[in-house]
């Protein structure tokens, strides 16, 4: 079977980067995670980053743990992890994939330039608006990265790399498992 | 030990009596899925308000879907009356591994089709399954289920004569008490009503050095990607993908809502047993293409005996978790099987009062199985 990751292009600034679901066999499920690590590191590896997981069960994954900063905000009455760094670490990134967060849609990767709260707050509240509305645009200007569809799918807001680039860059990482891209 | 008795059958209605302790029920028509009741005891109006979902879908058999359901009812009212006593008494269960044994064996023979003996001493044979559609005096097809609700009531009575050696405490089993903490309910999270915890798996972690803990199962709303409500299996756990099967919104609602209430009464072997049952059913439905087939018939069928045996008594644990997982992971087809070893090892890890199910279980599969036509050969 030709499985495929679909790429779509959402104006403004958005780019959807999903899997088919279900995913038919244990060796699909296992090509879309090496995908989705590609993806991640190539999207945060070596630059400022901060990793946004709700709830207190995040704390037990294990990805914070390649961080420099660690700490936890309570917005709306939520407590979210947190986990910054000026330099991200690729293994930090490769550690979200395969987690119970990334299945749950609990994480967030954003593109700031070092840890800043008010920020973060402003990130999560815009995040939690567009998802409980389910509506097609979040509202930030900050680049936002987040999980989609049970970790069938990334949502990537504000993208700091060309449009192009990433469409290249997904396309290559779905050949090295076999996979198509549709854009 | 309830006994039940089948007095009359006709044209798919049927009528059941059924003696509990101190009380007497009388169900006066069955008819193309309604149920009508009269009772003359305040107990019988006190039916489970959280009834296993038989309505995932508008199609298939409603006069075998009402039968089913009806069963299940009757079953959980007994269910519940017994718990309560047996939690208001405090008692704990015994376990008496040649019972557990005899257990597996007369589901063995079951799902085989070969004669049951019982104890070495009777032996009973399963009817053969009309298929014809000859009209009678009754239908084929109520035939059928009345000989699978004697069969049924032959187990149970193994059941009961078990319960006989290893005494009133292995009869009713206080669930609450006998539950390996292994697995808890996941409380809500993002998009996840409820689900079910694997409290030993996750990444080992802290001094001394344990599992965090790990989501298995969770039940969903629907999202962007997943339009409908759905259940969830956590595919880093499993080793297979999520299959994202699709559930009705009435079960996700009937299954949140019973995992809230009870846990808030720290009643948590009951909503894990009951998102077990709902990912069982979920998966009969997908392996009968979303409708109400025969998969989803002998499950329901399953799930509704499986109370039955838990009230009779908590005996098979892992044993027959792993036998049911294996029953529920054939399901998943191409999909592979590991989903359903998972949900299997629930009912495993449930020694106690679920994995007393397992003994349920099995007659309540012998009663819908005869009703779709004897045992799948798949």
């Amino acid at each position: 079977m030709n499985l495929a990751v679909t790429v779509t292009i959402k104006e403004p600034n958005e780019v959807l980067i999903d899997s088919p679901v279900p995913l038919p066999s244990t060796e699909a499920g296992q090509a879309w995670e090496a995908i989705s690590r590609e993806l991640l590191v190539y999207a945060f590896a070596g630059r400022a980053a901060c990793i946004i997981a709700d709830d207190y069960r995040a704390s037990d994954q294990g990805y914070f743990e390649f961080v420099e900063h660690r700490d936890q905000i309570m917005v709306d009455g939520v407590l979210y992890q947190i986990g910054a760094s000026e330099n991200c670490s690729p293994d930090a990134l490769k550690a979200i994939v395969g987690t119970s967060d990334i299945w749950w849609d609990a994480v967030l990767i954003a593109g700031f330039s070092r840890y800043d709260e008010s920020r973060i707050i402003k990130n999560v509240r815009a995040y939690l608006k567009a998802h409980s509305l389910n509506a097609d645009k979040i509202e930030t200007e900050d680049e936002l990265l987040v999980s989609t569809g049970d970790g069938s799918g990334f949502r990537w807001v504000n993208p700091s790399k060309p449009v192009s680039e990433i469409i290249a860059k997904v396309t290559h990482f779905a050949q090295a498992v076999g996979w198509n891209t549709n854009v | 030990m309830a006994v039940e008795d089948v007095s009359g059958v006709e044209s798919g209605n049927w009528v059941q009596s059924t003696e509990f302790e101190g009380t007497t029920e009388d169900a006066s028509g069955i008819e193309s899925g309604s149920r009508v009741q009269n009772s003359e005891s305040e107990e019988a109006a006190a039916l489970p308000d959280w009834e296993p979902n038989y309505e995932e879908q508008n199609h298939g058999s409603e006069s075998m879907k009402g039968e089913l359901a009806f069963i299940g009812s009757m079953i959980e009212h007994k269910l519940r009356t017994e718990f309560e006593a047996e939690n208001s008494a405090g008692t704990k269960p015994n376990v008496d591994e040649s019972l557990i044994e005899e257990v597996i064996r007369v589901y063995t023979c079951i799902r085989k089709n070969v004669p049951v003996s019982r104890q070495q001493t009777s032996s009973c044979e399963l009817m053969p399954s009309s298929k014809s559609g000859e009209a009678g005096g009754t239908t084929k097809r109520s035939e059928a289920v009345m000989h699978g609700v004697g069969k049924r009531n032959e187990i149970e009575g193994l059941i009961e004569q078990g319960s006989s050696i290893v005494g009133n405490t292995a009869k009713g089993v206080v669930v609450d008490q006998t539950l390996p903490q292994r697995y808890r309910l996941e409380p809500p999270r993002g998009d996840t009503v409820t689900g079910i915890r694997d409290t030993s798996a996750g990444k080992v972690r802290g001094t001394p050095p344990k599992p965090v803990g790990a989501p298995v199962i969770r039940l969903d709303i629907p999202d962007a990607k997943t339009p409908y409500p759905h259940v969830n299996i956590n595919p880093s756990l499993t080793g297979v993908p999520d299959p994202h099967m699709r559930i009705s919104p009435t079960t996700l609602k009937v299954a949140g809502g019973a995992a809230r209430t009870l846990e808030a009464f720290g009643k948590v072997a009951r909503p894990v047993a009951i998102i077990t049952d709902t990912v069982r059913l979920g998966a009969a439905v997908h392996a009968d293409g979303g409708t109400i087939g025969r998969n989803t018939a002998v499950t329901a069928g399953s799930v509704a005996g499986g109370w039955a045996g838990a009230v009779a008594g908590g005996l098979a644990g892992a044993k027959g978790g792993a036998v049911v997982g294996a029953a529920v992971g054939a399901m998943f087809g191409g999909l592979g099987a590991v989903p359903g070893a998972a949900v299997g090892g629930f009912l495993g890890g449930l020694a106690g009062s679920i994995g007393g199910a397992f003994v349920g279980a099995a007659a309540g599969e012998a009663a819908a199985e005869a009703a779709v036509g004897g045992p799948s050969n798949e």
